[in-house]
């Protein structure tokens, strides 16, 4: 009966830990939105529109190409499907992830590698010429984000001799902020985001000139509900980031029952302002940067990948062995 | 230009109509048209061209006329050369001066006339799909149920092939709200090989519409070709007129026309600047560009009603002026703009990622500018010191001893430059121009009614501005009872566009909306 009973808190745990990504991540959109209008000096949209942008949607009717094939209709859902399982091995404001074992780090590189690749396929689906030019920069890029995201994570790794990112964001709670290390990881980590992110300077969401674009390219077929599950998993991804990267820079520990029901508001209160904190950093980041010419992005990225290599070599220096 | 005077009269057949030290018009035959142009071009400096009209003249007993007109920059001399008695073709001189390819292709399209000779004499204006015999700017066409007789055809583009070669049709609808145009990529992976534009889908026929209308009438329409340059359309439009009726203006006019003009730049200026921000995802110098703009459209409607300087411009005059109070309200104002524009600019002059997406990128060569007739900015920032201010003495220009804003790279760095340079130029010349409406004060309005009389008609005439984007030049004819018998609007868009698919070979796609933008053009007011 134990056992059932401990499987059954587990099963609802998870659900509640999808379920609060799930609520969240338009909202983190939103306040992203917003902090950029606040660059640009408008008032911008409220904070609550991509919650109504995605129920109109919902709403709206789809129009599918007719060269299309089964791949344009089955990404959405391998999209959505596949973040919901990265989302699955990212620890949340308590410090605790539904799935924590060994390898999490890769199974959130494969995820990501998932959404990728059919995404890309799916840009050549509609046969228009933008969602072509749109995957081939996706792929362009995704060969230079993947490495330095996964290098860098496993840099993590090795600091705290687990592959399991609760593990992970446990342990860096006993590493000093300023371990060396660390610090270059978390640099690797920050430009990929920005890169798996899609935000300047290596691709700009806002754009409406379809000859730049590489996100928007792939998904400028799809309409209703198609498109309404790929921005919320674009959007679920980006607070997975972001998750990621504050319980790295400053992690939330694994908080027990004994904290009481404070303890957990704490917990999501310290979480959420350490997202949007950082939200806001991006925002910022990106309303002073432009967009750079799409062949100087290995440039950018290869600095991420070259800052985890150098954290790889001065972990090893400062410990002496791996 | 007595040398150019006595070289024309050793072909027989022609005919000097009038010829002073500002302007010439000389008749001869459309058969010697291409050897006198090709003598003309030779002369040092080298001639401008203004426009090329072709008119249906055959109620006059003329058959089809040709009017060319070329501004000769050293002496300020406008010469008109006309080729009378056009039947059904003309040699072409798009190989002598490639800047008349557009023009004689619309003839070919609008008139039905066979333009000899010519290189590339695919249609323009109208795309396949029209009858043969269909063309609008005859006299004996009949404009009404003209769409029933279109049936849509297929674009016709060069054909490319190779390894790896690839068209991307870009429009005539794209994402975001602009105005349409279609765009045909020859790729090799991301680099351009070649860029065709299909533009004219705004073709609205608005020189048919001009026809028949009275003076009055013609004002409203020319200043609504396009959005943005309402005040240099009207103003040549008005300057056209002027011409016919010969008729001098009181200084006030002159004063607060140029100040118009100026208004109408800077507002512009900041706006594309704005915009090429747009182009590379700079959201904060986007911003603080749509800003400025905005209160400076917001200054227009104030004093002027109208947010474009719509209506204040007219033909003898001008609708209302300032009083000394608002002229220094309006100054303090401006002045508080130009303040504003400083302290934003560095943030785009100084900022090293636009640099790297600017420089060297989209680089219009000084020759093509100068063989396109390409005007305004976009040839100023190739080292043509090409600026129809400095060139010609009209309003008050003399006075503020305008020089060409010139930068040689000819790439998009360049283009913004000189837009910056001559904002900070056009704040400047604002200052004085106001300075001297307060201390020359005048009537509050200078509209003048009594020049219908005066009007020359079945005479050509040509009105001319310097427009944001490049020369505006309106040429106008009119019937003896005084209404427009034929009005061509040769924008500065439509001297432009051309140059710009030229700009792009080289460069990788993404970079086609920044050079496009660092262009600006309008696709109004080029397809009319």
């Amino acid at each position: 009966m134990d056992e059932l009973y401990a499987v059954l808190t587990r099963l609802l745990m998870g659900l509640g830990h999808l379920a609060l990504i799930l609520v969240v991540a338009p909202l983190l959109q939103g306040f992203i939105k917003k902090s950029k209008a606040f660059w640009q000096m408008r008032q911008g949209p409220s904070i609550l529109q991509p919650y109504r942008d995605l129920r109109k949607m919902m709403k709206k009717e789809e129009l599918i190409s007719e060269h299309a094939s089964w791949i344009f209709l089955l990404t959405p859902r391998v999209a959505f499907a596949a973040t919901l399982m990265a989302a699955l091995v990212i620890p949340n404001a308590w410090g605790w992830a539904p799935l924590s074992g060994w390898g999490d780090l890769f199974l959130f590189g494969a995820s990501l590698g998932l959404v990728r690749l059919f995404l890309t396929l799916a840009g050549l689906e509609g046969a228009g010429t933008f969602g072509g030019m749109g995957s081939s920069r996706e792929l362009f890029v995704g060969l230079m984000t993947e490495p330095a995201l996964l290098l860098g994570l496993i840099v993590l790794a090795f600091i705290t001799e687990t592959t399991s990112l609760q593990g992970m964001a446990a342990s860096l709670l006993n590493v000093s902020p300023i371990f060396i290390p660390r610090i270059l990881a978390l640099i690797t980590l920050g430009m990929v985001s920005v890169a798996e992110m899609g935000r300047i300077p290596m691709d700009n969401p806002d754009t409406h000139l379809e000859l730049t674009m590489i996100h928007e390219g792939m998904l400028l077929e799809y309409t209703g509900p198609s498109l309404a599950l790929l921005n919320f998993s674009e959007q679920v991804k980006q607070l997975l980031l972001l998750i990621l990267l504050t319980q790295i820079i400053w992690p939330s520990g694994l908080i027990t029952g004994g904290d009481g029901f404070l303890g957990i508001l704490w917990a999501l209160g310290f979480a959420g302002v350490k997202v949007a904190v950082l939200g806001f950093f991006f925002a910022t980041a990106e309303s002073l940067f432009v967009k750079r010419r799409l062949f100087r992005a290995p440039h950018f990225l290869a600095t991420s990948t070259a800052s985890a290599i150098l954290a790889l070599v001065s972990l090893w220096i400062i410990r002496g062995q791996i | 230009m007595l040398g150019l005077r006595d070289y024309l009269q050793i072909y027989t057949g022609i005919e000097i109509i009038k010829w002073d030290n500002q302007e010439g018009i000389v008749a001869m035959d459309s058969q010697d048209l291409p050897d006198i142009l090709a003598y003309c071009l030779e002369m040092k400096p080298r001639p401008i061209w203004l426009t090329h009209v072709v008119n249906d003249e055959r109620q006059l007993g003329n058959d089809f006329c040709l009017y060319l007109i070329l501004h000769f920059p050293d002496k300020d001399f406008t010469l008109t050369l006309v080729a009378k008695g056009i039947k059904d073709e003309f040699p072409s001189l798009s190989l002598i001066l490639p800047a008349l390819n557009w023009s004689e292709r619309e003839a070919q399209d609008l008139f039905g006339l066979r333009a000899v000779g010519h290189p590339d004499p695919r249609t323009l204006v109208l795309h396949p799909g029209w009858p043969k015999n269909f063309h609008p700017l005859r006299k004996d066409y009949k404009t009404g149920k003209e769409y029933k007789s279109f049936k849509r055809g297929p674009l016709v583009f060069p054909e490319m092939h190779g390894e790896g070669i690839f068209q991307v049709p870009v429009g005539p609808i794209h994402a975001g709200i602009i105005e349409p145009g279609h765009f045909r990529f020859y790729v090799i992976g991301e680099p351009v090989l070649h860029l065709e534009a299909q533009l004219f889908y705004t073709h609205k026929g608005i020189e048919k519409l001009l026809e028949g209308k009275s003076l009055e009438e013609g004002l409203l329409i020319i200043e609504r070709v396009c959005g943005v340059c309402a005040v240099s359309h009207g103003l040549a439009y008005c300057e056209a007129i002027e011409k016919l009726a010969n008729i001098e203006l009181p200084r006030q006019v002159l004063l607060w026309r140029t100040i118009l003009a100026e208004l109408e730049r800077v507002y512009n200026h900041i706006g594309d600047i704005g915009n090429m921000c747009a182009g590379v995802g700079f959201a904060l110098g986007n911003a603080n560009g749509s800003q400025s703009k905005e209160n400076l459209q917001r200054l227009n409607l104030e004093f002027f009603g109208h947010r474009f300087l719509r209506g204040m411009v007219v033909p003898g005059g001008i609708k209302s002026v300032p009083g000394p109070k608002d002229s220094q309200e309006i100054l303090n104002r401006l002045m508080e703009l130009a303040n504003d524009f400083e302290d934003w600019i560095p943030l785009l002059l100084e900022h090293d990622g636009f640099r790297q997406r600017a420089v060297t990128t989209g680089v219009l060569k000084t020759e093509s500018a100068i063989d396109l007739g390409v005007t305004g900015p976009a040839a100023r920032a190739s080292g043509v010191a090409y600026d129809w201010r400095e060139l010609h003495s009209h309003l008050l220009y003399p006075e503020l001893m305008v020089k060409s804003v010139v930068e040689h790279n000819g790439d998009v760095w360049a283009r913004l430059m000189v837009r910056v340079k001559e904002t900070r130029e056009s704040f400047r010349f604002l200052e004085t121009l106001l300075r001297k409406g307060m201390q020359e004060a005048g009537r509050s309005s200078y509209i003048m009614n009594t020049f219908s009389n005066k009007l020359i008609p079945w005479q050509g005439a040509w009105g001319c501005v310097e427009s944001p984007r490049g020369t505006d030049v309106i040429w106008l004819m009119l019937d003896d009872k005084g209404k427009i018998y034929r009005c061509r609007i040769r924008s500065a868009s439509y001297a432009n566009w051309p140059a710009v698919p030229l700009t792009v070979p080289g460069n990788i796609v993404p970079d086609f909306p920044l050079i496009n933008k660092s262009f600006e053009l309008c696709y109004s007011c080029c397809d009319r």
